[in-house]
């Protein structure tokens, strides 16, 4: 299902607008980023996003742009199968509903009915919800971690719209405010202008080539994704490597194992914050909601067990690669800064 | 792909008739030949509804069937011209207020136009209306939205007024349509798309011998979803074919440790 097929028409040819949301500068932005686009009013987002019957993966061929007033909640705790990296007041919120990525082992095509991205224009709101929340954390001795790129790709849109730059902007004026941007970018570039702040946490998503090329379909090389890294890294930013999800195949060992050593050849250990590791894990609501669209993927008709409504690999696989992944990393980094979810 | 075409007048429907050499079948009142159906659906929101319901009666696959709704429209005087075929992006029905959005997924050269749909015609102050007007869209996507995805459902409107008329067979109803043909025609070459299908892991035959063994073994409904779940997952796995699963359901259960031991003994195959 990549996108090779020409007689698709291009990704946002159609930006489907709240009519409230029209006064809004993103709005703005947005449409003069697009103006060939066609423009529809409406009324309430919903309407178009959680229509019935979409298909999410034909829809990803053609994704829609659909530019919305969020309403609250603004912000949300930290989930279980979020990893919170050793942060005790972890959040995540929705700048965008969505991705410009297609990962297939993504558990948002099982979360959301629709491939079209959301993007919602009233980011002040959020940010007063931020602040809220930061005066009521439940530890006040530590930083509010908001992880703002978890329920899309925030990086990847930065061409498109700024809102990295905004958030990290916003975080700078906010001391008790720390930021996760998850990404599979390359395009740090885009804010390599920014002055580092140790309130801002880059994590890389990180695969072997195999699984780049065969899972994560419209996402960058690996190696553009290390050149960013480096880029990063030389700018003075703070860099989390994310090995999420490790994908369990016949002889994943072997590209995995080429994998890690080939990151361990392009980044030094000492300048990485820390390492994330986690296998693939999907609430089952999600799970069954995607193995229902009948996916292509293979990833979906694998042996999996539910633990507690989390789909995952059996636990014997957990373990061989939790041990793999601390073998490999030997050397890397100190084993207090890999944290699991296996 | 299959298409069907929905259209609210023999006069909408003749063009069609004509240039693909549809024939009727008198028990479902479909014209069709090859891949290409033609339904008429009758004027108005209720003569529609009734006549799809029981149409869809009669017709139960869609999984590679596109469905388009084509007809003549109303147009806003400034906003649209006489003769001019548009593609619909969104359905307003003027009397219960909601809003239906096909997905336009395939490059196209026409204009996007939103359409409204009325209950009664309209012939003087159209200009309240953005864009265009008919009497059927609504009603056709809410129910053909029940059989395909948004992105199976297009609405093609060539406009024939600018709701200022007052004598309605003044119009040459064929004659718009049908000069517009090539473009819809067109239309139809960029729909023939195979993506744009139902993706299924297990085909027609497997699913009938599953569906056929379920009921001779007298599987319960849990037994048949893990079934279909786990025949997908051994295709997937092992990309072999199902048949060799046949010998299964040639055999018969008369209680329900039988029953439960096939059931096992299946299990144990798909696992493999």
């Amino acid at each position: 299902m990549a996108k090779s097929d020409n007689s698709f028409l291009p990704d946002f040819s159609h930006i489907y607008v709240e009519s409230g949301a029209f006064e809004f500068p993103l709005t703005d932005q947005c449409l003069r980023r697009f103006p060939k686009a066609e423009v529809v009013e409406i009324s309430d987002y919903k309407m178009v996003f959680n229509r019935s019957a979409q298909d999410f993966q034909t829809q990803k061929k053609s994704m829609k742009l659909i530019l919305a007033i969020k309403k609250p909640p603004f912000i949300y705790k930290g989930t279980d199968i979020l990893q919170d990296g050793g942060f005790k007041n972890f959040y995540y919120n929705t700048p965008f509903l969505n991705c410009l990525y297609n990962c297939d082992y993504c558990f948002l095509q099982g979360m959301y009915p629709s491939a079209n991205m959301v993007v919602f224009v009233n980011q002040s709101e959020m940010q007063l919800a931020v602040e809220d929340e930061i005066i009521k954390r439940k530890f006040p001795n530590d930083p509010l971690m908001l992880s703002i790129s978890y329920n899309t790709d925030l990086m990847a849109f930065e061409n498109i719209l700024p809102m990295t730059r905004m958030w990290i902007d916003y975080a700078k004026q906010h001391p008790d405010l720390n930021l996760e941007v998850r990404t599979k970018s390359a395009l740090f570039s885009a804010i390599q202008d920014i002055e580092p702040t140790d309130q801002v946490l880059l994590a890389w998503t990180l695969s072997p080539k195999k699984v780049v090329k065969e899972n994560e379909l419209d996402t960058p090389t690996l190696d553009r994704r290390i050149a960013a890294i480096q880029l990063a890294i030389e700018k003075g930013w703070k860099v989390r490597l994310c090995f999420d999800p490790v994908l369990v195949y016949p002889d994943w060992e072997a590209d995995y194992s080429e994998f890690l050593n080939y990151v361990k050849s392009e980044i030094d250990g000492d300048n990485i914050y820390d390492i994330t590791v986690g296998v693939f894990r999907m609430g089952q609501d999600y799970f069954r909601r995607i193995r229902k669209s009948k996916p292509i993927s293979k990833e979906y008709y694998k042996n999996y067990v539910n633990e507690g409504g989390v789909m995952t690999i059996p636990q014997v696989e957990r373990k061989s690669v939790e041990d793999f992944l601390r073998k490999n990393l030997n050397g890397l980094i100190s084993d207090d800064k890999i944290h699991f979810w296996v | 792909m299959k298409y069907l075409i929905l259209s609210a007048l023999k006069a909408e429907a003749r063009p069609f008739i004509e240039a693909y050499g549809l024939i009727k079948d008198s028990t479902t009142h479909l014209y069709q030949k090859d891949n290409i159906s033609l339904f008429i659906t009758g004027v108005g929101q209720d003569k529609t509804e009734e006549r799809l319901q029981a149409f869809l009666t009669q017709i139960t696959d869609f999984s590679d069937t596109v469905i388009l709704n084509i007809g003549i429209a109303g147009g806003h005087p400034e906003d649209t011209s006489i003769g001019e075929l548009y593609l619909v992006n969104a359905i307003h029905d003027e009397d219960s207020g909601q809003t239906f959005f096909p997905d336009i997924l395939l490059r196209h050269v026409l204009k996007e136009k939103h359409l409204t749909t009325v209950s009664e015609g309209i012939t003087e102050n159209g200009d309240r209306y953005q864009g265009l007007v008919d009497m059927e869209g609504s009603i056709i996507f809410r129910l053909m939205v029940k059989k395909v995805p948004p992105h199976r459902l297009i609405f093609l409107k060539v406009v024939s007024d600018h709701m200022d008329v007052k004598d309605w067979k003044s119009l040459d109803v064929s004659g718009l349509i049908k000069n517009q043909i090539g473009k819809i025609q067109t239309i139809l070459d960029g729909l023939d798309n195979e993506v744009l299908s139902d993706r299924n892991i297990l085909n027609k035959a497997e699913m009938e011998m599953i569906n056929r063994g379920a009921v001779r073994l007298k599987f319960t409904e849990t037994q048949y979803i893990q079934l279909v779940d786990w025949s997908e997952n051994y295709i997937k796995r092992s990309s072999r074919e199902l048949k060799n699963m046949k010998f299964y359901f040639d055999k018969e259960s008369k209680t329900k440790q039988e029953r439960n031991r096939i059931f096992g003994e299946i299990r144990q195959f798909l696992s493999t």
